[in-house]
């Protein structure tokens, strides 16, 4: 039995990893505790579409004898996680959030998928998600949303709901999500928790429904940076299947593990991320600006900086994702129009509705923007921002049409392909999260994971728990 | 995007692109689309406001 003085459900993968190594914990002990926890929480957060109690308790005994028999692979060894239900499972039903895909089965696995299971990972379930990783909560769909475990009547931000519900309230220890506007960021910065978006092309997207194929992005929701770090190890590299994946070589991401930002410099485009609007939260900002500050504390030099594309980029990313969505989608929508959710059918048609010139400017825009970040990353190590314009909306009076309008703080670095991160920073006075992102140059996550983690272990937000 | 000076299209111009698209929308689905799809011509029109330099040239072609 294992000696420590948490729940099992909050220890993170970094506080159970050398407790699995050394035979102080369990696998069997760690799977069942989480499944203890499921059943506790499961009919107020909405969180899964398929648990996997029989098979998951099966590979936990399987880790168990492998690390008895001296055949430890790694941190993310014996511990049990979650796929949003985009990621091919064989034999399991991938549903992707939406009546089209209800009965779907894959035969093969996503990349992603037998990376994990290469590495020893417990695989608990598949959480719910926004149809087809796109819009918003959506009653018209099979599936009800996830809760934010923080504020049950809150909504948990998307599209990889139900991985950032399943993470924050210990129902699993990490997950993996999937991102083409902000969809690992957004949720994991409403629901206090951490979520990396590696570089476009560092982790495969074989075998993940697509959304954007020029956009989407696979990447995992934890904890803490540490957890997350050890996640992307596990997945990162070429795929041959993946003809977008990178082959440049996957660094060891746990030398990153370190406190040091002294004399980097994080770019803090003001004039778009901390300037007066009517679609950004104050209180968002205020709560923001003072981890900006610490980071300062902390040896960071923060210069502010000017992106004149940033205005256009939340369009062309918007553009781009719903014409190529357009273009995945378009037999389903034709002949079946019916079996997709409200929110979903109508953006989708609207990708067919658009012109090539349309999409064209939007791709053009894209390599201005892109060409632009890239020269002010020659300056700066770093550009530091808000991960949402707003906290976590209620249920109650939530308006789809809303997330369509306004400012993106995300979508900038799906448009350019950047590697980011949300790592929690504060609450508001209603005590609902506030994330800090942070962003870097192509391939960076050494240094962005290492200026989150240092960040982090000042700052200690992943100490706090939502009560439920 | 901007709620002033909202583009706007007319229904028949509409109809006839989403005919066009082959969506198959009934009257009470055009009715419904027609002001999110004008919410969109916001974005697109942001699009065909910039002057993009040589550099933003997005369509290339390798023989190879």
């Amino acid at each position: 039995m294992t000696q420590t003085n948490k729940k099992l459900h909050e220890l993170t993968i970094h506080e159970s990893g050398e407790m699995l190594k050394n035979g102080e914990l369990s696998p069997v002990e760690l799977t069942q505790a989480f499944f203890n926890r499921i059943d506790e929480t499961e009919d107020r957060l909405h969180s899964f579409i398929t648990l996997l109690n029989d098979r998951a308790m099966g590979e936990a005994r399987t880790a168990e004898a492998e690390i008895r028999s001296g055949h430890y692979k790694g941190p993310m060894h014996g511990i049990p996680i979650v796929l949003k239900d985009l990621y091919d499972t064989a034999g399991i039903r991938t549903t992707s959030g939406s009546q089209v895909d209800f009965d779907r089965v894959p035969t093969e696995d996503s990349t992603a998928t037998s990376r994990l299971a290469e590495a020893g990972a417990i695989l608990l379930g598949k959480v719910t998600m926004h149809e087809f990783a796109l819009g918003g909560p959506d009653w018209t769909t099979p599936f009800e949303p996830a809760c934010n475990p923080w504020n049950l009547a809150h909504i948990t931000g998307g599209s990889s709901s139900g991985t950032a519900s399943a993470v924050s309230s210990g129902q699993a220890m990490g997950g993996l999500g999937s991102c083409t506007g902000g969809s690992i960021r957004g949720p994991a910065s409403l629901c206090g928790i951490v979520g990396l978006k590696p570089t476009y092309g560092r982790v495969s997207r074989a075998g993940v429904v697509t959304l954007s194929w020029s956009q989407d992005h696979v990447g995992p929701l934890t904890y803490t940076v540490e957890d997350s770090a050890y996640m992307l190890q596990a997945i990162a590299g070429h795929d041959p299947k993946d003809p977008t994946s990178s082959r440049s070589i996957v660094p060891d991401y746990s030398l990153s593990l370190r406190e040091d930002i002294k004399g980097k410099v994080f770019g803090l485009p003001r004039h778009y991320f901390f300037d007066d609007d009517p679609s950004v939260n104050a209180e968002v900002v205020a709560v923001v600006e003072k981890a900006v500050a610490e980071l300062e504390s902390l040896g960071a030099k923060i210069e502010e900086i000017e992106l004149p594309s940033l205005e256009y980029v939340r369009a062309a990313n918007t553009i781009i994702m719903v014409s190529e969505a357009f273009a995945f989608h378009e037999p389903n929508l034709k002949t079946r129009p019916q079996d997709f959710g409200e929110i979903v059918r109508a953006r989708f048609r609207i990708g067919g509705m658009l012109s090539a010139g349309d999409y064209l400017q939007a791709q053009r825009c894209r390599q201005w923007s892109k060409r632009e970040f890239a020269q002010a990353l020659t300056k700066v190590d770093f550009f530091v921002t808000p991960t949402m314009t707003q906290p976590a909306a209620a249920f109650d009076g939530y308006d789809p049409i809303a997330t369509i309008q306004g400012k993106s703080f995300t979508a900038p670095f799906n448009v350019t392909g950047l590697p980011a991160i949300s790592v929690p920073c504060g609450f508001t006075q209603t005590g609902l999260p506030v994330g800090l992102q942070i962003a870097g140059k192509a391939f960076d996550e050494p240094g962005v994971i290492q200026a989150a983690y240092t960040y982090q272990q000042h700052a200690r937000w992943y100490e706090q728990r939502p009560n439920i | 995007m901007a709620s002033e000076n909202k583009p706007q299209i007319s229904m028949e111009e509409f109809k006839l692109m989403a005919d066009r698209a082959g969506l198959g929308m009934d009257q009470a689905e055009l009715d419904h689309l027609k002001p999110i799809y004008e919410l969109y011509m916001e974005y697109t029109a942001m699009m065909h406001s910039i002057e993009f330099g040589p550099e933003e040239m997005v369509v290339e072609f390798h023989p190879d």
